[in-house]
């Protein structure tokens, strides 16, 4: 009992400091946030201004658009991630350090979700202008799917990020490995988006297979990240 | 006193990369305060070793005991213990020097870290440049604060890398007198070098690898650095 609740103090110590690490450098550079944004705020940009859509078009469609552009700017951000670890191979100090190695990977993607959800949350505005789309229909139930999308994306890409580090071609791999393996969370986030639009499908299906994918993938990542990053 | 049991004990270890042999049967003991340096051309296994010692690798035939235990089931108090040097800072470039350090002082869970920070910055002569970011330093000023974060958490045993490939001159006087005291108060040192003059000025006993194998070993004592330098060119020639 004892040492499992110290195991979980030393997991949530090293989140934690992982966390704040990657916080630390993002609020200093801010690379990652201003890959992401523009990148996805061009595509929405595009979306709106070629496909000139009515309202209800807009409504039945613009959850897509919006998860296209939350997804490729997303892999920009998760790019990122593991590339600030590979500069004078810092890598090699998470991989010394007396800590659980479950527990970089949770703070790595603890950093990739915040990092896109404070994306998201500023395009979101933006997309409703964009499409004139009323986001607050159910606004409640969007942000709870836009955090389990965002969740579920960043599990799987802060996975397949650490394993692009290793690859020469890290830049094309990752969006290789990652958008197939994502296409379960996406067309699930985009089916439960459309009904917080104001879709009328109820989306109750789509939503559980977010959080069933959340789970699975946050556990299978968090148990199988030792040996992705061992050499 | 080196000579007395042993703190690290390698038994057979074998290391494969594919079809590449990096280690072939390689057994390697360390006494607590020893000095350990391993020569040998590059491709030789040196690193690899060290990458075996401090697990970033852990898959390898043959056995490790630190600290008492087997290396394969240590726990993460065993690798608090050891501190690694490398000629790369395994520094973040976009975090100044305390932040740099306040991060590995966390990973280690440093008792009363900002103390130590101080200390250390103080003692790598960076004191004026605590907030400057790692990219604006020199490559002899990054070469120091690498040194303030290996030591941050006090190890009890060095692993060195090539620790002195790139060094400055003054970055090469501190880490001297780093390993001078480090020895000085018990701690136990592996270093892998190709340089014979930095490799063996520490050293109490020496050994060579060539070809993943251990070749030659001897006590620094009974032989000479000259000495020592002829016969590890023979190795190299053989």
């Amino acid at each position: 009992m004892t040492f499992a609740f110290s195991g979980a103090i030393g997991m949530w110590h090293a989140i934690t400091t992982i966390f704040w690490k990657d916080l630390k450098i993002e609020l200093r550079t801010k690379e990652a946030f201003s890959a992401s944004f523009v990148f996805a705020l061009m595509v929405l940009v595009i979306f709106n201004f070629t496909l000139n859509l009515t309202t209800e078009e807009a409504t039945a469609m613009g959850a897509g658009f919006l998860w296209i552009a939350f997804a490729f700017g997303g892999v920009l951000a998760l790019n990122r991630s593991f590339a600030l670890e590979r500069d004078e191979n810092c890598l090699q100090g998470l991989q010394l350090a007396p800590i659980d190695r479950g527990g970089v990977y949770l703070g790595k993607c603890l950093a990739n979700v915040v990092f896109m959800l404070i994306t998201e949350l500023i395009l979101l505005p933006l997309f409703a202008v964009f499409f004139n789309v009323d986001i607050t229909a159910r606004l409640g139930y969007l942000v709870v799917v836009l955090v389990l999308g965002t969740i579920g994306f960043s599990a799987v890409g802060t996975l397949f990020s650490a394993i692009a580090a290793h690859t020469r071609m890290r830049e094309v791999i990752l969006p290789i490995l990652l958008l197939p393996a994502a296409v379960p969370v996406l067309i699930a986030a985009v089916e439960c988006t459309t009904y917080a639009l104001g879709g009328d499908a109820s989306p109750a299906l789509w939503f559980r297979l977010l959080v069933v994918y959340d789970v699975i993938f946050l556990t299978v990542s968090f148990l199988t990240f030792g040996f992705i990053l061992q050499e | 006193m080196p000579g007395e049991p042993g703190l690290l004990a390698a038994r057979d270890i074998t290391k494969s990369f594919g079809r590449f042999k990096a280690l072939r049967s390689v057994s390697l003991d360390l006494a607590a305060g020893e000095f350990l340096t391993i020569f040998g051309r590059n491709g030789a296994g040196k690193t690899t070793f060290l990458k075996i010692v401090s697990s970033i690798i852990r898959t390898y035939s043959g056995s490790v005991i630190l600290f008492g235990s087997d290396l394969k089931r240590a726990d993460d108090d065993t690798r608090r213990r050891i501190g690694f040097v490398s000629h790369e800072s395994l520094l973040y470039k976009d975090l100044s020097v305390y932040d740099n350090l306040m991060f590995y002082a966390r990973l280690y869970r440093v008792q009363s870290p900002g103390q130590r920070i101080a200390e250390m910055i103080a003692r790598v002569d960076l004191e004026a440049k605590t907030t400057v970011p790692v990219r604006a330093l020199s490559r002899g000023m990054r070469q120091r604060l690498a040194l303030a974060r290996a030591f941050i958490h006090g190890p009890e045993l060095l692993l060195l890398d090539e620790p002195f490939t790139g060094l400055d001159e003054r970055a090469s006087e501190i880490l001297d007198g780093f390993l001078d005291e480090f020895v000085k108060h018990g701690g136990s040192v592996v270093m892998v070098t190709h340089d014979i003059d930095r490799g063996w000025r520490h050293a109490h006993r020496v050994a060579v690898l060539d070809r993943g194998a251990v070749v030659y070993e001897t006590p620094a004592a009974e032989s000479s650095a000259d000495a020592f330098r002829d016969k590890y060119h023979e190795i190299l020639r053989s």
